[in-house]
């Protein structure tokens, strides 16, 4: 059981950097010049990385298959954490131009404090209000950052 | 000549804003190094952009003060509760915590701090020594040089990290590969923007760094064990070491801060690796192996003055030759590219004072960080306690706030966080990111200075095999991957994994 996870993940990591790096080098090889060693276009560098990955991916996925390998967990991924961090950082590059500065942060932090489900909410209101209130204070009126506090 | 730049040095740490933002910094960064969850690579991450509202001095002796803070700080968490706050203290957890649970964790605090003072001492005095020689010698240096010096760098980082040695090159080239994006700077012609205005810059290094070191990390550690409270008595007087102690810790911080020190200038090898390295080591030439895990202070000192040594001459790949050893050196360079400074051997001559003012703002630093660790460890310990549930949303607000204040563009943000995704995948699948970074900040000049060697040599590759400079680094790059395919190869078949405790911290 614990050794397919490892294949898996292997071949999974291995699988998805070559199919980058075998990506990247046809899009500079269709798009770009390449020229020669001598004088390079700007497709060159690009190419040769594109390869080189692509190679990498393919040896990471090869040495799964191949060899016996070590022990691993299934790994855990928190998605409650994952998915609200995510929603946070959208919700406050949506909501900076529209609503201001202090508004994003509050509800970034908001959001974000869900994450753990161990606060409650009248703390992550609180924690809210303080730390928009502080970035204000430091990011706006101390530094001077050309961010708007209120839009509206 | 030496004495005149040391004065000119003094002259510039010694002004009251300098002064005042390597306070702040070693300040911060004990601060950050007592908290479980932060440390100097994420805080010097967040701290970045801001730096940009600085002048260039301050700025640098602001981060590298966070960088030795978070190390003297590191430790306490490890000590005191058993849980290392970052990678680089995982190993004062063998040795300090069995300490803090006899009682002397006081005399664990107080060991930790003078190895740790005395390796950044060494380390501080070996770059004074080699770091302007080196440059000099570095200015002399052609196309050629610089490019397999970059490889060298790279190769080592990748190999010797954490993981197989092919993932982590893997990861150089994929961080290589996206300093591509953007306009090219010979032709000016688009690479890799698919029609994005935004992307003509390039990838910014900002929002890469605070995606896969700031939104990452957060996302990683959520819903972690809670900090259990810290029962220690930890007045000045519990802190002094016995004469016995001290007796089996000086020699042991003395092999430390060498083994530290050779390992510092190497790139890559950084986060922990060479403190593993220096147990090992002192385990080895002890009489008295078996008392190691149960609180031998030996274990402790090594470790912790070659970690500080290795700050010092890490500092010397990346000032005078602008190749960085490490994630935290890539965001220094970074700093002084935000304000317009390309890293390398120029800067030393062009800019003296900003050497010699970081310098001596280093041992300024120590002193105040001597003074904040053992006299005022119990304020420190009390903040130990503050949940990372109220911590994290802080972090993820810093991290967009600063994204914004750089380029104040909403696209930074996404761009953060993809990032931060891209990197939470990667860790997932046990890739390694900070040869991404490195990659990334190298990959304008190493195709730079391929494009004009060969450009040179109108195409002959062989121009690599004439320079002796060139080939030395060329062939040291053959060697470490030779030596680390073959460890690789070892560990593989007696089937256990790298180092101890190494895995589950990341």
């Amino acid at each position: 059981m614990t050794v397919t996870v490892e294949r898996a993940r292997e071949l999974t990591g291995g699988t998805l950097l070559a199919l980058l790096g075998g990506g990247a080098a046809l899009k500079a090889l269709t798009s770009q010049h390449i020229g020669t060693p001598a004088n390079m276009g700007p497709g060159f560098f690009p190419v040769v990385l594109g390869i080189c990955l692509a190679l990498c991916g393919l040896g990471v996925a090869a040495a799964a298959l191949g060899k016996s390998l070590d022990q691993a967990a299934v790994p855990r991924v928190n998605v409650r954490a994952v998915a609200l961090v995510t929603l946070s950082v959208a919700l406050f590059a949506l909501t900076i131009r529209p609503l201001g500065m202090v508004p994003a942060a509050f509800l970034l932090v908001l959001t974000a404090g869900f994450a753990d489900p161990r606060t409650k909410p009248l703390t992550l209101v609180l924690l809210a209000g303080g730390l928009a209130a502080i970035s204000w204070l430091v990011f706006i009126v101390a530094l001077g950052m050309p961010l708007r506090a209120f839009a509206f | 000549m030496f004495f005149d730049h040391l004065l000119l040095g003094f002259s510039e740490a010694f002004t009251l804003t300098n002064l005042w933002y390597c306070f702040i910094g070693v300040l911060l960064g004990t601060l950050v190094g007592v908290l479980p969850g932060l440390g100097a690579l994420i805080t010097i991450s967040l701290l970045l952009p801001f730096t940009y509202y600085l002048p260039v001095d301050g700025a640098l002796i602001m981060l590298a003060g966070v960088y030795f803070g978070a190390d003297f700080g590191g430790g306490t968490c490890s000590i005191l509760i058993g849980v290392p706050g970052h990678p680089a203290a995982a190993v004062d957890v063998l040795d300090g915590y069995p300490m803090a649970k006899q009682g002397r964790g006081g005399v664990a605090l107080f060991i930790k701090c003078i190895a740790s003072a005395w390796g950044s001492s060494v380390g501080i005095i070996l770059l004074m020594l080699f770091a302007p020689a080196l440059s000099a010698f570095a200015l002399k240096f052609g196309p050629a040089e610089y490019f397999m010096l970059m490889v060298l760098g790279l190769v080592a980082a990748a190999s010797v990290g954490r993981g197989s040695p092919l993932k982590g090159f893997a990861m150089v080239v994929l961080g290589l590969l996206l300093a591509t994006v953007g306009t090219d700077v010979n032709t000016g012609l688009q690479r890799f923007t698919f029609g994005m205005t935004e992307l003509s810059n390039g990838v910014g290094l900002i929002p890469v760094a605070m995606g896969l070191f700031a939104l990452t990390e957060v996302m990683s550690s959520i819903g972690k064990s809670a900090v259990s409270p810290v029962k220690q008595r930890l007045r000045l007087r519990d802190q002094l070491p016995s004469r016995a102690e001290w007796r089996a810790s000086w020699p042991a911080m003395l092999r430390g801060s060498g083994l530290g020190a050779a390992f510092g200038a190497l790139p890559g090898t950084s986060g922990g690796m060479a403190t593993f390295i220096a147990y090992a080591v002192e385990k080895r030439v002890s009489k008295t192996p078996e008392k190691f895990g149960t609180g031998a202070v030996e274990g402790l000192a090594a470790p912790e003055a070659c970690n500080n040594a290795g700050i010092g001459t890490a500092f010397i790949p990346s000032l005078t030759l602008g190749i960085p050893g490490d994630a935290v050196m890539a965001l220094l360079l970074a700093a002084l590219m935000l304000q317009g400074i390309q890293p390398g051997p120029m800067v030393m001559t062009s800019h003296p004072e900003l050497f010699w003012g970081l310098i001596v703002s280093f041992w300024i630093g120590m002193v105040i960080l001597v003074a904040l660790n053992i006299p005022l460890i119990g304020i420190w310990v009390r903040l130990l306690q503050i949940p990372y549930p109220l911590m994290f949303p802080g972090i993820v607000l810093f991290t967009c706030i600063g994204v914004m204040s750089v380029g104040n563009s909403t696209f930074d943000l996404w761009m953060t966080l993809v990032f931060g995704l891209a990197g939470f995948a990667l860790i997932l699948l046990k890739f390694d990111v900070v040869p991404l970074i490195l990659g990334l900040i190298l990959g304008a000049p190493i195709e730079e200075n391929l494009r004009r060697t060969l450009l040179l040599s109108d195409g002959d590759f062989g121009v690599f095999l004439t320079r002796p400079i060139a080939l030395t680094a060329g062939l040291a790059a053959l060697l470490i991957v030779a030596l680390s395919t073959f460890a690789q190869m070892r560990r593989k078949r007696a089937g256990h994994h790298a180092t101890v405790g190494h895995e589950d911290i990341g």
